[in-house]
């Protein structure tokens, strides 16, 4: 077996797709390219990919991965080219790496992701507010737990949050040892959210000071 | 961007399911609008997840597409949270594809797949800003046509259609666009245009035809109003569906739908003769598509889909001559690669369960069954020609190879039924449970069996057309019945909501007074009435009421055996002899034999079209 790294885009025309739907497209497109994947063993036997993160409905990005468990035989360029031209217009594979079958999964490599809030409207005060945010020694969210409603100091994980034009740059922890809602952002800013158009630049592996590339160590 | 689509990101967000309304889906079909020459919208009157698993409209659409001189668009019914915004943000109902509201379209058809259905319908040309009556359309307006099996009783929504095309649409829907493109070519107005349609065999123009009332209202006989109109229109049927070019792709949605995966149609018609069955009737003869042409349909389909699961569809597959080779010619083809079957309808024997257990991939579940009534005399009565011992063996046979849990389908308020009937369905649910723990093998599940009745619906060309429908009362008291006598751990009663099958049963035999009450309800707020929560009991009676009109007398209503018929001169090509003769068995408990193995049974359809029955499996047919 191989494994094989994808980056690939979610644009416009498909932002309204959930994860489920993301991955049954996948699924299909995967079928449609004739590429020959790995199955899951048992009753249902499912095609072996795994996402780095879940993108929610409405977000668009130009760095979204995916594992594939392939057959051997099948080179990673090749894998990339056909499923490119598999998937529908907005879902473009980007790059396509082979990685080694040890290399561990990709949901549990990133821990940081990196948006773009485009506001329509901006308030004159923002560029104040993003100032007066990063300035806090605290920020306490709620957020719905299993024993109710707890209070949670996220400004740890906002590691930069700056603004140029009318695009709010923000680099946030995302994973599980640490992760920032983009909702969460939006609503601490005092933005009305169906103002605020999402996207995603990147997903990272953040080591101290340093940013990793999730096709790093891949060969094409 | 196009002005819709900056109002649509704006409203997008707020409804559930965006993704309902976005399109670009795998194999939608794009066109530039300059370079056709008729354009059509299918509408169909429910949901994206509804209308994405109805195959006849993807037969239709793609059709329509591979002519280059058309293009076909979907629209589906906004949900409720969608209109709400669409109302607010000053947007039309529009099509998938180009975002063009529906009123810009040469043609807008709609399915007419069930009764419950129709205030949608109006719903829907309120939002596109289309005159809801035939009459009150201009030359400004699209020409708003129908097919599909409500097209045989259509005159509780006729006055809402130009047009209206009767049996299967194939072939007719091309003469559709061909008289359209003409039309526009050569200037024609409105009245023109739908004069030049009503000469296409198999369509049906309302606004020809005036019915004529007896002093109660009672409908007398229908009035023609135009020299052309014929006394009666008579269904259109393919001769020969090896010959039709079937679908080679279908549009893959992102989001779920129902029969969400690759479909074909194995055979059209059914004449095993169930005489509550208006399918069966309707789409007579017969006629079986080959094991060859079928596997290669179904290799072109899941290479431009993608699809993981093959469904082999028909009125009743497990009557394709040909099933068991193409079952066992399918699993040995997929093995292997991931690609599930199955099949949707079961017969009740120990074959069916053979073939259950040749495509079950998965872990055994559930099985379902449809002996449709609980004891011999009704299953007689109702020519459903199944016995309790083919019963029992096929549920032995399957809690043997280790399914355990068995669905019934059965139906109350059938013509003829006594409480001795409803008894039996619950008899036999205990008989099917006695055997389901007998077989029951050491270390499996509890078998458990659900029995599902809905409550029977008169339809218009079977032989029930006559009989009246139980009353909503009676049908609560058999409900009531049933629960108790099943109350038992290792069995679930599940069963149909009463009010929804009485409006059912009042559209389903009625006549163009009805018009005016489904105006009434559309006004009130009343859609996605097949949706228990949203459909409004009380805003119906309240309609019914003002129009004064009282929905018992089409539910309820007993048509003896001279009465004229609101809908007979749609003609689905079955003599009315036969119908009443079949009528008649019913009611003295006599059965018919299927006609593809037994003798000719007299329903006149091979004769009136010209077409019989065409069996695969059969060498000596003809």
């Amino acid at each position: 077996m191989a494994k094989v790294r994808i980056q690939f885009t979610k644009g416009t025309a498909v932002k309204y797709l959930s994860h489920l739907d993301i991955l049954r497209t996948f699924e299909r497109a995967l079928r449609r390219a004739g590429i020959k994947m790995l199955y899951s063993a048992g009753f249902h036997p499912k095609p072996k990919l795994a996402f780095a993160s879940a993108l929610a409905v409405g977000v668009t990005s130009e760095a979204e991965y995916v594992d594939l468990e392939v057959a051997d035989g099948q080179s990673a360029s090749w894998i990339g080219e056909r499923l490119h031209e598999a998937l529908p217009r907005g879902l473009d594979v980007v790059k396509s790496v082979a990685v080694p079958s040890s290399a561990p999964a990709l949901m549990a490599t990133v821990n940081t992701a990196s948006y773009c809030l485009t506001v329509r409207e901006p308030a004159a005060a923002l560029p104040q507010r993003i100032q007066e945010l990063l300035a806090r020694e605290n920020v306490l969210v709620e957020r719905q737990g299993k024993k109710g409603m707890r209070s949670l100091d996220v400004r740890p994980w906002i590691y930069a949050l700056s603004i140029e034009d009318s695009c709010i740059r923000l680099e946030a922890a995302s994973g599980s040892a640490g992760n920032l809602r983009v909702e969460e952002v939006i609503q601490l800013l005092g933005l009305n959210p169906t103002n605020v158009d999402v996207h995603r630049t990147g997903l990272w592996t953040r080591d101290g000071h340093t940013k990793l590339d999730l096709l790093a160590g891949g060969t094409a | 961007m196009s002005q819709i689509t900056e109002k649509l990101d704006r409203i997008l967000p707020l409804v559930t399911k965006p993704a309902r309304y976005t399109n670009n889906e795998h194999n939608a079909v794009h066109k530039d609008w300059q370079s056709v020459a008729v354009t059509m919208a299918l509408a169909f009157p429910d949901i994206y997840e509804v209308g994405m698993g109805h195959l006849g409209f993807k037969i239709l659409y793609h059709l329509i597409n591979q002519r280059p001189d058309a293009v076909a668009e979907r629209v589906y019914a906004p949900w409720v949270d969608m209109e709400e915004q669409m109302h607010s943000a000053g947007i039309s109902l529009f099509a998938l594809e180009s975002q063009r509201s529906v009123k810009e379209f040469d043609i807008v058809g709609f399915t007419l797949q069930y009764e419950m259905s129709y205030t949608n319908i109006l719903n829907m040309l309120d939002l596109g800003g289309i005159p809801r009556r035939s009459e009150a359309r201009t030359e400004n307006d699209p020409l708003v046509i129908a097919g599909g099996p409500c097209a045989f009783n259509v005159e509780p929504v006729a006055a809402f259609l130009d047009a209206v095309v009767l049996g299967e649409a194939e072939e007719a829907m091309h003469e559709v666009l061909d008289v359209v493109k003409q039309a526009k070519q050569e200037g024609l107005d409105r009245p023109e245009t739908i004069r030049c349609l009503g000469a296409i065999d198999g369509v049906y123009i309302p606004g020809w035809y005036r019915p004529v009332t007896d002093d109660h209202g009672r409908f007398k006989r229908l009035e023609r109003r135009e020299g052309m109109a014929p006394r009666s229109i008579r269904k259109r049927v393919i001769a020969d569906l090896e010959a039709l070019p079937s679908p080679e792709s279908f549009v893959v949605p992102y989001i779920e739908v129902v029969h969400d995966r690759v479909m074909v149609e194995v055979m059209r018609g059914c004449t095993r003769g169930c005489r509550f069955c208006q399918a069966g009737m309707l789409y007579r003869p017969a006629r079986e598509r080959s094991t060859t042409a079928l596997k290669e349909q179904i290799r072109t389909l899941l290479a431009n889909t993608g699809y993981d699961e093959i469904s082999l569809t028909s009125l009743s597959t497990g009557d394709y001559s040909c099933v068991g080779d193409l079952v066992t010619e399918l699993v040995e083809e997929y093995q292997g690669t991931g690609t599930a079957l199955s099949l949707p309808s079961l017969r009740v024997d120990s074959f069916a369960v053979e073939l259950a257990q040749q495509i079950q991939r998965f872990r055994k579940t559930g099985l379902t069954f449809a002996p449709e009534a609980g004891t011999q005399r009704l299953r007689d009565a109702i020519n459903k020609n199944v016995r309790e011992e083919d019963l029992l063996q096929a549920v032995e046979g399957a809690f043997a190879a280790g399914w355990h849990q068995i669905k019934l389908y059965f139906m109350i308020g059938l013509p003829t039924e006594t409480m001795d009937d409803i008894d039996g369905i619950a008899d036999l649910a205990h008989k099917v449970l006695a055997v389901g723990r007998k077989s029951r093998q050491s270390g499996r599940k509890r078998p458990t069996v659900t029995v599902s009745v809905s409550s029977f619906v008169p339809k218009v060309g079977t032989p029930f057309q006559w009989d009246p429908q139980n009353t909503p009362e009676e049908l609560r008291q058999k409900q009531r019945h049933l629960r108790e006598r099943l109350k038992h751990p290792g069995i679930q009663f599940q069963y149909h909501d009463v009010e929804t099958s009485f409006l059912e049963g009042v559209f389903a035999r009625g006549d163009r007074a009805l018009a005016d009450v489904l105006e009434k309800a559309v006004d009130k707020g009343c859609r996605f009435d097949a949706w228990s929560e949203h459909f409004q009991y009380e805003a119906w009676l309240e309609s019914f009421a003002e129009v004064n009109l009282d929905p018992r007398a089409y539910a309820q209503r007993q048509f003896q055996k001279d009465d004229a018929l609101p809908w007979e001169h749609l003609d689905a090509g079955l003599s009315r002899g036969f119908l009443w003769i079949e009528h008649e068995a019913a009611w003295g408990n006599m059965t018919t034999e299927d006609c593809r193995f037994g003798d000719c049974t007299g329903c006149a359809v091979c004769f009136a079209l010209g077409v019989e029955n065409q069996l695969q499996g059969v060498k000596d047919h003809g």
